[in-house]
Parts: structure tokens; C-alpha cells; sequence
């Protein structure tokens, strides 16, 4: 009784009466005692020991779910920086002589020690810093981490035979830009130290303690020799410093918000920085009328709470069948009622703070409500610090296709269920949100459940289940030998003859506002209606049309004269005949992961371009690939050299290709990559500098974002601007300006701003030299405007010339209005008129949708990220069922543009230059294997692009009739 | 003992649409194991008695002044999807048993599939059931947690369908303080803190007694008790 009575515990009728759980007697948080035994003030990890500079100023590393400081670091500059890359270098030959299985070892024994000794200390720093609950960090996190360190690591160990020659790059530097999971950094770091590569990792100070202790780790008792693995800690402007230092070849940002990206564009085209690591996005589920509503409903709750590790938090959407939405609401209501809200440190927490650096989701949240949505909150339990860094489980029913809620992934234990009427319209929901990384089908019946599956163009479909292993790790980090290759020679040298440099100059930057190509517009929107049916072809009969095709070359030889790349030495033909072969017996693998089995299945990117600069040869070896594997493929061709493509697809559709399948269309030598990458093709390849202006206008905000600011967005010196344009405008010069808009509709300020800002647009045009600068200031200042993306749908809009004073006026009494209001603007997006009479004319309409095309047409990051479209796993368990494709787009652009000597690799997504054929479209895992190693010595970049737009002939409900 | 459970008619509409997915409950019950944390019956054990005798069973018992009737059903009406004869057989106990509260045993280790043991907890809350029990304890297969699951879960949907809490209790193979935990956790996260009311969850384990002496005896004294020091359980 004493030793009761000693633990503090509380009467035992007391205890059945709440019948509450009591606190576990932990002891010390082994995360706090870490910190406790560094008198809470680390340093940055570099040379295999801890560099504390003097005198620098402190950076504060904070709890998640408090605010709390519970270490500080020194504020890393370029000094640091210098230091750390230096000590990279000097460890890199040594780390690479090492040899595979060496290194191999060693990594394991980091694994082990991580996975033995300071398991709990991890979970808990992790806990501490991330705000992930403990019961997830210590044990699912965790557990993928180690996997992904440790799989590497074997297959160097074994020295895997599609590495051959591979060299290592040197030293790269991994950026951490954002939130971002230890599994999410093991998984590129894992495959990077093993290829015989030292890192330096860059790190924000809230997300360092975790990894300052991973450098300890591979510190003590030299398990990594020192300098192998660097960690600093510093402002987020830090890797810029990194352009001074030609050492690091390589860069990889994880976790960077796109428009961030903007700002990290690497200044040398040589050094391409490169999107690695997992994406936010959103999981849609879809419950059909078969399901098991009360398994559905707690895999959802617990998805709700915690996200898979290597989606970070982006909300859920589920779409219910309308037989079972009622039902299924009720007891989701009841999960997430039960959700244990609490300290993420506390073993019984199910939902922990948000991530750090996450602003609250309320005004997604109010906007639904504002709209008629249903809210449903869990009050939130007393918390640590009030509780501001929580968000309460909230499910959002009944909210419009249109809402913000859907349009948008919202951080947070955040639900949003719609009803369906039936699977079709499910798959079409699901193929329209923007941004969904994952998708779950539960359903009962396998015939449903797998055709629904199939359709979906999601990367990764669940069957009846949502808490498997997310098996990008398992393949990223190689339960398959091929996908173990492909994520090592991401990080490698290829063995064979680099080409040489070609001194070209870049193209002419192509921005927003560019009116569109006509030509390769429709030969984009030819190819988009080829695809579905050229990618559902079984593969024997693409392959009997390759075989036509090749057929068909025999007789012909191109001319030296049409560059070179006519078939002249039959490598064409063969590789149409190697491609026939392969996608005959191509097909999906099963694959193992913990808790089920999976099926990778390969599926066509859509539709790829291809823009080939002159000076370089195109060698058409490289598009029997792409369209073995049911992509469609646009080709811009230099003048002159077009004639072999032409003929090879004169040839390939006499066999049966369909006309849109492969075009061919005369473009520039310089500049049609840009234009290609503005018609949105799913995947683009790249032959010539074009990649640095692309990536300018990837990273232009994506439509559909909504209009809501953190902060005021109208700056306090506008009227200064007003006042420095007016002595240079001729008052009378006459701007269209909106006549009928609903006047007091709370958005009708925002909406004047946006017709000011199309006019100025339009101003700067035909403004004189003196003149532009200042309207390119003003309109800077405007240019928040354009994230609130305002349409007219109806068309409604009737424009009137007004003189530009006038407009100056009405600029400077809106965003006075503006600067006063709170800065979220609910329903604002689509443009609302005073009834009235229609359009009177044409010429006023195409007045009102320039305006909407102002918003930059570009499918922008989330095309980076997602793009789901290809390949595929289809998981039959005992446990469960599971589907997966593997998202190419997580790879990202760009790397080792021209002239970077290791370019070849494989970036995932699509290996580039590798040999004549061995470009797979498709997966990485459909990279041919090199059969005849003669390089073409190429430089190819594919850069996917797009998500599949909605308007890609989803399946639509009208299909089945209901 | 809590309000009577009246009973509704058969409504086959209710367990007309019924799925469970067995690896998910599975899984689930697996992730709330790894959180940590007694009477005569009619018919006992076997439910194969004929219905007649199995009522005068039940009258004698209740005249002999019974508070509680534990009934089994018959597995082949289960088996065979006939609901009505069921539903039917119910009713009579349960109007044998007057005034007695009448505890169901599904027997579930036999019912096949988690399915029919969802459809079967359904039909017996239906025709009037105020507790539903998993087993006798002495088939192959006792209370094991998925059972547990899917028939807190028809419990569940029942109260919501009618508003009536009806009673819960896994028998059989419970054995040790730490399994009588998770019990303990799983009616929590699935039913809520109302239910774990002796009213409405009991746990039925012979041999659970001892372990929890033993356990209690390690919390007070540090060591577990010799075999002598606790009275035979």
C-alpha cells in the first residue's frame, strides 16, 4: 500500500469511477536528458565532431507543442558553411575508397546503434521537434527510417551488378527547406552516403536537434569517418551560401514549398538543384457502398490524427458513397471524438501539435462554414501553452465541389467528406483534386474495389486499408533489386563518356503572359485524346505496332544530312524491336511489404514532350521507349530535322499507331522546351539549356490556391507608388475597368484591385523605359491579387473605358479598404455582377477573360510533386490489398543541367542519357536494362510536369448512367 | 443491473448490408493490444440442446429464483443465414426468462465468419438480449480481441439504432491482469468510458483471478507470491 500511496496514485474508487488512464511512469525523457547532457546549447556537427563557433548569436530550437526553448544553436554562416564543405571534401575519396561493402557495414552498424542504443532518445527529439505523437515517432517513424538506411546499405554491401563503373558524385549538400520527417531525409541520405558520397546537411534550428544527434551517432566510435556526415543549423537563407562552393555537385531540397523554390534557383546552370524527399498532398478515401464502415471509419480517424510518415500533414478527403455517407458520418463523428488530443511526448497521445511552421487550417475551416458546410470540432482538451499550436479533429461534410476545403490540402487532423453517387463519380472526384498524393478504395467487393483501384490516377491506392507501409520507401529504398539501383545511381557517376560541352546560350525566358503557341497547343491537346486509348492498349498490340513499324524501316536509311540521326545503322529498328519484346512480357511484380503484399504496376506518364535544341542530334532510339509504355509523345522538332522523326512516324502509323500518338511539329532551335512545358505535357524531356527559364515558370504559383493571406498583403506605401506613377500617366488614356460588379459583396475591393492590376499589366506593354519600372513596382505590390486566381464563369463582366486617373482613384480607395479588413477573402475566387442586362458584345467578353488569364497558366510545383499518372501496385494480401504507382514526379527537375558531368543519373523518375534505349516512360522501374552500352552521350532532361488535369477524360459520371 | 433491454422487431434490414474486413479489424485490434496498457447457463456448452428442453431449462432455473440466464444459440442457424428462426428462438428464451436478465452466448469460435458474428449480435440484441457474450469458454476458439471488436461494434450501432446500451462480456481464454487491460482498452475505444460499468461489460475468466492476485501482490511487495502465500483460485 505504501509504495501506492508512494506513486501519488489516486483513490481506487476514484479510478473507476473516470476510469482514465493513468500516467506512465516514464522517468526522464531520455530526448530532454540528450539535450541536458549538451547543457542544452549544440552546436553544428562537422568533421565527425561538434563546431562551436565563438561569438555567434544564438538560434532557438523549439518545442512543437509549446513554444518552449529547449536548445539553442549557433546561428551557421558562411564561414560554417566553408568549414563543412571542406571537411566533406577532404572525406569524400577516402569514403568512396572504402568500397561498397565497407561502407555498406558501417552503414548498418549506424542503423544498428540507432535502432539499440538511442531508439528512445531519437523518438523523443523527434517527438520534441516535430510534434509528431511518440507512439509514431518511436515506433512507425522509426521503424521506416532505420529501413531506408538500412536497405542501401545492404545492397552496397552486395555490390549490385547495375552499378558497375558508377562513381560517386562527391560531396552533396541536402537542404532541408521545410518540415520534413527523419524517414523523408534517411530516405535520400541512406542511398547517398552509400554510393560513396558525403553530405552535408542543411537544417532549420527547429528541426536540427534530431539530426545533430544522427551526427553524433555516426561520430561515436567512427562508425562514419569524420566529415562523412555533416549537420548544421542555420537561417533558411544559408544555402545560398552554397554557391560558392563548386565542390558540393549536388543539391537536394527537401521538403521546399514551391514558391520558395523561386528563391533557391540554383545561379549555375551546371549544378541543378534537384526536388527529392515525399511532398505534402492529401489522401482521398473513398468508402463505396460494400465497405466496412467501422474498420473505414478508425483507419481514417487514425489517419486524420497522424499522417503516414512520408506524407506530411495535408488533410484527408473522403468520399462516400451516398448509401453509406450517413452512416459512415456518424461514426467517423464518434472516432474522431475519441481521439486522444494531447502532449506529442505523452505515449498515449494521438494527435499531437501541428508541424511547426504550419499556420492553423481556421480559414480553410471558416470559409466552408461561411458556405454552408457542416463543422464538426472536437473540443479540444486542456493543453500545454493554451493549447495555439493544436488544432482540434474537425470534419467538414457538405462543403461544395468548389470549396476551399477541397480546392486546397489543409495542414491539420482535418476531414472532408463528400458524398458520391457512385464509384465512376468517385474516380472522378478523386482524378480532380489538386494535389492528393495517395488514395484508399474500401470496398468489400474485389470486383469493385479493384476496377476503382485501377482508375485511379493516384500513385498509391490503399485496398482496404490505410496503414500499410507506404512502399515508395520499400522500392525508393529497394525491396527491388532494379528500383535499389535506380535509387543509388541518383547519387552516382555514370561509367560512360560524358558528352562534351556545347556552348549555348539559354533560351529566352518565357513568362506568364506569353500568348500560347497555337500549333504545339493542338498537337498537345492531340496527343491528350490519343493517350487513354493508346495507354489501355494491351501491351501485345503496342508492341505489334512497334514491330509493324520496324518492319516497315527496314528498307529505309536516313541521310547523315538530317543530323545524324537518321537509322543508319539499324539502332532504331532494334530498338523498336527490344521495346516490342520487353513490353510484351512486361508486367507488375508482387512485392512484400510489413503488413501486406503489393503490386508495382507500370502506367504511362500521358503524354510527354520532347524539345530537342539543334545543335544536338536527337537520337530517335530514345522514343520507342516511350511509346512502348503507352505515352503519347509531341515532339518539337528543329527546322531540318525533322525528316527522320517524320518518317519513323509515317512508319508507326502504317502499322496502327494512332494518329495523335506520336506529333511531330516544327519548332525553334532555342526556346521550345519553355513553350512545350506551357501546354502542361506530363512529362518533358529536354535536349538543351532550357531547364533554368523552366524552372522559373514551374514555380509560379498553381491555380486554385486560395485567397487567404496569413499577413495583410497590401503593402503601406502604396499610395507613395500611386503618387511616384501619376506625373508620368496621361490622364486621359483610357483603361477598361468593370462597370457592373456587385457592389457591397465584401470581395468587391479585391476584385477592383484585380481589374487595376490587369490594366496596369496591359499599361506595361506599351510603357516607355522610364515609365516600366515604376509600374513593374506598383504591380509587384498587386501582384497578391493573382493567388486569389478571380474568374468570371458567367461571363458576366462588363468592361468600360474609364480614364486611368479615374483607375488610380479606385486603386487607392480599394486597397485603403483592403489594408483595414481582415485578409481573408471567402468566396471570392469567382466574379459575381449586379443583375443586369447580359454581354452585349464579344469584343467586351474577350475583355473580361484576359483578366482571368492573368493568373500564370502554369501547372507550377504541384506538377513537381505529383504527377501521379504512372506505374502501379496493386497489393493482394492476406491483410490487404493495396495499389500503388509510383509518384516519378517526387524526383525533381533539373538535375545536372547541361555541362554537369554526372548527368545520367537517375533522378527516378525517368533515367536520362543512360544508353541508346534505355529511357523507360513510365517508372523508373521500367529503365532497360543497358543491353548494348554504346552511350549516345545525350543530355536528356524529363521533367514531369503536371498532375493529370481534371480535363483529361476522367471517367465521368455520366458514364454509368445514373 | 441496467434498464432491460426490450427488444425490437426483427429488423433485417439492419444486418442486411453488413461487411466487416477482417485483416482491418485485425490490425486494429493488433495496434491496441501494442498500446499496453461467473454462472449456470442453458444449454451449456455445446447450444445443440433442443429448443424445448433448452426453455425448460430456463423455467426451472428462474423459478428457482435465477437472476441471470445465460443462453446459447444454435450454431447451424447461423450457419445456414436463417435469421428469422434465430431471431425466433430468442425471443422464446427470452420470454421464458421473465423477469431474469438473459445473457446471449454466439459461441462465436464457430460462427464461421466475423460477419455472421456481427449479424448474429445484431439479431440477439434484436430479440431482447441485455448482455451478448463471445463464448462459453470451453469451445477451440474463446474471446479473442477481433471478435471482441466487431460485436462492440454491433453494440454500438444498436444503441444507435434504438438508444438501448446492451452489455458486453468475452469469456474464455482470458487468463492474465495485462489481457483483462487491453480488454479493458478496447471496450474504451470502441464503446466509450459508459460501457465499462460492471453493468455492461464483465469479463468471464476462471483462471484471471489468480494472475491479478499475483499482480497485486508484485505492486505491493516487489516480488510475486510463492504458490503458498495466495489461496487457491
Amino acid at each position: 500500500m505504501a509504495a501506492l500511496v508512494a506513486l501519488g496514485a489516486a483513490p481506487v474508487a476514484k479510478i473507476f469511477a473516470t476510469m482514465e488512464e493513468g500516467p506512465i511512469p516514464a522517468g526522464i525523457n531520455p530526448g530532454e536528458a540528450w539535450l541536458e547532457s549538451h547543457g542544452r546549447s549544440l552546436g553544428h556537427f562537422v568533421a565527425g565532431t561538434w563546431l562551436k563557433p565563438p561569438g555567434r548569436m544564438s538560434l532557438e530550437c523549439q518545442e512543437a507543442a509549446t513554444g518552449r526553448t529547449v536548445a539553442v544553436v549557433p546561428a551557421g554562416d558562411s564561414s560554417d558553411l566553408a568549414a563543412a564543405v571542406a571537411a566533406a571534401a577532404a572525406a569524400a575519396e577516402a569514403w568512396a575508397g572504402l568500397g561498397g561493402p565497407e561502407r555498406g557495414q558501417r552503414l548498418t552498424r549506424l542503423a544498428t546503434t540507432l535502432d539499440s542504443d538511442r531508439r528512445g532518445t531519437m523518438g523523443a527529439l523527434l517527438a520534441l521537434a516535430g510534434g509528431r505523437p511518440l507512439c509514431q515517432t518511436l515506433g512507425a517513424d522509426l521503424d521506416l527510417g532505420l529501413r531506408l538506411l538500412q536497405v542501401p546499405a545492404g545492397g552496397a554491401q552486395l555490390g549490385l551488378p547495375g552499378l558497375e563503373g558508377w562513381t560517386p558524385l562527391g560531396v552533396v549538400a541536402v537542404v532541408l527547406a521545410g518540415p520534413c520527417s527523419l524517414s523523408a531525409l534517411l530516405w535520400k541520405l541512406g542511398p547517398l552516403l552509400a554510393m560513396g558520397n558525403t553530405a552535408l546537411v542543411l537544417s532549420s534550428p527547429a528541426a536540427a536537434p534530431p539530426l545533430l544527434l544522427l551526427g553524433e551517432l555516426s561520430g561515436e566510435g567512427a562508425v562514419l569517418p569524420p566529415g562523412v556526415l555533416n549537420v548544421l543549423a542555420g537561417p533558411p537563407g544559408l544555402c545560398q551560401a552554397l554557391r560558392a562552393h563548386p565542390e558540393v555537385t549536388s543539391v537536394t531540397f527537401l521538403g521546399a514549398a514551391q514558391e520558395e523554390l523561386q528563391a533557391l534557383v540554383w545561379g549555375s546552370p551546371c549544378r541543378g538543384p534537384r526536388l527529392g524527399g515525399p511532398r505534402g498532398g492529401r489522401v482521398v478515401v473513398i468508402v463505396l457502398d460494400s465497405a466496412d464502415l467501422d474498420s473505414a471509419a478508425a483507419a481514417i480517424a487514425a489517419t486524420a490524427a497522424t499522417p503516414p510518415a512520408l506524407f506530411p500533414w495535408g488533410g484527408c478527403v473522403v468520399l462516400a458513397q451516398d448509401a453509406v455517407a450517413v452512416a459512415l458520418e456518424q461514426r467517423l463523428r464518434a472516432r474522431l471524438g475519441a481521439l486522444r488530443v494531447g502532449d506529442p511526448l505523452d505515449p498515449k497521445t494521438e494527435v499531437g501539435p501541428l508541424p511547426p511552421g504550419t499556420p492553423p487550417p481556421e480559414g480553410v475551416v471558416q470559409e466552408a462554414h461561411e458556405e454552408g458546410a457542416q463543422v464538426f470540432q472536437v473540443p479540444l482538451p486542456p493543453l500545454p501553452e493554451g493549447g495555439h499550436r493544436f488544432y482540434p479533429p474537425t470534419l467538414i461534410s457538405g462543403a461544395a465541389l468548389t470549396s476551399c476545403c477541397l480546392r486546397e490540402p489543409a495542414p491539420g487532423p482535418l476531414l472532408v467528406l463528400l458524398p458520391v453517387r457512385s464509384p465512376n463519380e468517385a474516380v472522378a472526384v478523386a482524378s480532380a483534386l489538386p494535389q492528393t498524393v495517395a488514395a484508399a478504395v474500401w470496398a468489400q467487393d474485389i470486383t469493385v474495389a479493384l476496377d476503382t483501384a485501377d482508375r485511379l490516377p493516384q500513385g498509391l491506392v490503399w485496398l482496404n486499408a490505410l496503414d500499410l507501409l507506404d512502399p515508395s520507401g520499400g522500392c525508393a529504398g529497394g525491396a527491388m533489386d532494379t528500383d535499389l539501383d535506380e535509387a543509388l545511381r541518383e547519387f552516382g557517376c555514370p561509367p560512360w563518356e560524358q558528352p562534351p560541352e556545347v556552348d549555348e546560350p539559354l533560351s529566352p525566358l518565357v513568362t506568364a503572359d506569353d500568348p500560347g503557341d497555337p500549333d504545339l497547343a493542338q498537337a498537345v491537346a492531340a496527343a491528350r485524346g490519343a493517350a487513354p486509348g493508346w495507354g489501355r492498349l494491351a501491351g501485345a498490340c503496342r508492341a505489334r505496332v512497334l514491330r509493324g513499324a520496324a518492319a516497315a524501316l527496314w528498307g529505309g536509311h536516313g541521310t547523315p544530312k538530317d543530323g545524324g540521326s537518321g537509322d543508319t545503322d539499324g539502332s532504331l529498328r532494334r530498338a523498336l524491336l527490344r521495346w516490342a519484346a520487353r513490353v510484351e512480357r512486361g508486367g507488375g511484380a508482387v512485392q512484400e511489404v510489413p503488413g501486406g503484399r503489393v503490386l508495382v504496376t507500370r502506367r504511362p506518364l500521358g503524354v510527354v514532350g520532347v524539345a530537342w535544341g539543334w545543335p544536338r542530334p536527337l537520337p530517335l532510339e530514345l522514343l520507342p521507349p516511350a511509346l512502348a509504355l503507352g505515352n503519347c509523345v509531341v515532339v518539337a522538332a528543329p527546322p531540318g530535322g525533322a525528316g527522320p522523326v517524320q518518317r519513323l512516324r509515317k512508319a508507326l502509323v502504317a502499322a496502327g499507331l494512332p494518329g495523335g500518338a506520336l506529333m511531330v511539329l516544327p519548332g525553334n532551335s532555342r526556346g521550345s522546351g519553355s513553350r512545350l512545358a506551357r501546354q502542361r505535357p506530363d512529362g518533358l524531356w529536354l535536349c538543351g539549356t532550357d531547364a533554368v527559364p523552366l524552372l522559373l515558370l514551374l514555380a509560379a504559383p498553381a491555380p486554385g490556391s486560395c485567397c487567404f493571406f496569413t499577413f495583410n498583403p497590401v503593402s503601406s506605401t502604396f499610395r507613395a507608388h500611386v503618387n511616384n506613377l501619376t506625373p508620368w500617366l496621361l490622364l486621359d488614356y483610357p483603361v477598361a475597368m468593370p462597370s457592373n460588379l456587385e457592389p457591397d459583396s465584401g470581395c468587391s475591393d479585391l476584385w477592383g484591385v484585380h481589374f487595376g492590376a490587369v490594366a496596369l499589366q496591359r499599361m506595361l506593354g506599351v510603357a516607355g523605359k522610364d515609365l516600366a519600372p515604376l509600374l513593374r513596382t506598383f504591380l509587384a505590390q498587386l501582384h497578391f491579387v493573382a493567388e486569389c486566381h478571380i474568374q468570371d464563369p458567367q461571363g458576366c463582366v462588363r468592361l468600360e473605358m474609364v480614364n486611368v486617373s479615374q483607375l488610380l482613384e479606385t486603386l487607392v480607395q480599394n486597397l485603403g479598404v483592403l489594408q483595414g479588413r481582415p485578409s481573408h477573402f471567402p468566396g471570392c475566387a469567382h466574379l459575381r455582377c449586379q443583375p443586369g442586362p447580359a454581354l452585349t458584345s464579344l469584343a467586351v467578353r474577350h475583355e473580361g477573360t484576359l483578366g482571368a488569364r492573368q493568373g500564370p497558366p502554369s501547372p507550377a510545383g504541384h506538377g513537381l510533386v505529383l504527377l501521379g499518372g504512372v506505374g502501379g501496385a496493386l497489393g493482394l494480401a492476406a491483410a490487404a490489398w493495396m495499389l500503388w504507382r509510383r509518384p516519378c514526379a517526387q524526383v525533381g527537375p533539373l538535375e545536372g543541367t547541361l555541362g554537369d558531368g554526372c548527368l545520367g543519373g537517375t533522378g527516378g523518375a525517368l533515367r536520362v542519357g543512360d544508353t541508346g534505349d534505355a529511357v523507360g516512360v513510365g517508372c523508373p522501374g521500367v529503365t532497360g536494362r543497358a543491353e548494348d552500352t554504346g552511350s549516345t552521350g545525350e543530355h536528356w532532361e524529363v521533367l514531369p510536369l503536371s498532375p493529370p488535369q481534371p480535363s483529361q477524360a476522367p471517367p465521368t459520371s455520366e458514364q454509368d448512367g445514373t | 443491473m441496467a434498464g432491460r433491454n426490450p427488444g425490437t422487431e426483427l429488423e433485417l434490414g439492419w444486418i442486411s448490408k453488413v461487411y466487416v474486413n477482417r485483416p482491418a479489424v485485425v490490425r486494429h485490434a493488433e495496434q491496441i493490444k501494442k498500446w499496453k496498457t461467473v454462472k449456470v447457463a442453458a444449454g451449456f456448452p455445446s447450444g445443440q440442446t433442443p429448443l424445448e428442453a433448452k426453455l425448460t431449462e430456463i423455467r426451472l432455473a428462474v423459478e428457482y429464483g435465477a437472476r441471470e440466464i445465460d443462453i446459447v444459440i444454435s450454431r447451424s442457424l447461423v450457419l445456414t443465414g436463417q435469421w428469422e428462426g434465430l431471431y425466433e428462438e430468442i425471443r422464446l428464451c427470452r420470454a421464458a426468462c421473465g423477469e431474469a436478465h438473459m445473457k446471449t452466448i454466439l459461441a462465436t469460435g464457430e460462427l464461421g465468419s466475423l460477419a455472421n458474428v456481427y449479424k448474429a449480435s445484431m439479431i440477439a440484441m434484436m430479440a431482447g438480449s441485455d448482455f451478448i457474450k463471445t463464448s462459453t469458454g470451453k469451445e477451440v476458439e474463446n474471446a479473442t480481441f477481433p471478435v471482441g471488436i466487431v460485436m462492440m461494434r454491433a453494440i454500438k450501432e444498436y444503441y444507435w439504432q434504438t438508444g438501448y446500451k446492451v452489455g458486453f462480456k468475452p469469456a474464455g481464454g482470458i487468463r492474465t491482469a495485462k489481457e483483462a487491460i487491453t480488454w479493458l482498452m478496447l471496450v474504451k475505444e470502441e464503446l466509450g468510458v459508459e460501457w465499462l460499468t460492471p453493468e455492461l461489460f464483465r469479463l468471464g475468466a476462471s483462471s484471471l483471478l489468480g494472475d491479478i492476485e499475483q499482480q497485486v501482490f508484485y505492486h505491493v511487495t516487489g516480488s510475486y507470491a510463492l504458490q503458498h502465500e495466495l489461496a487457491m483460485a
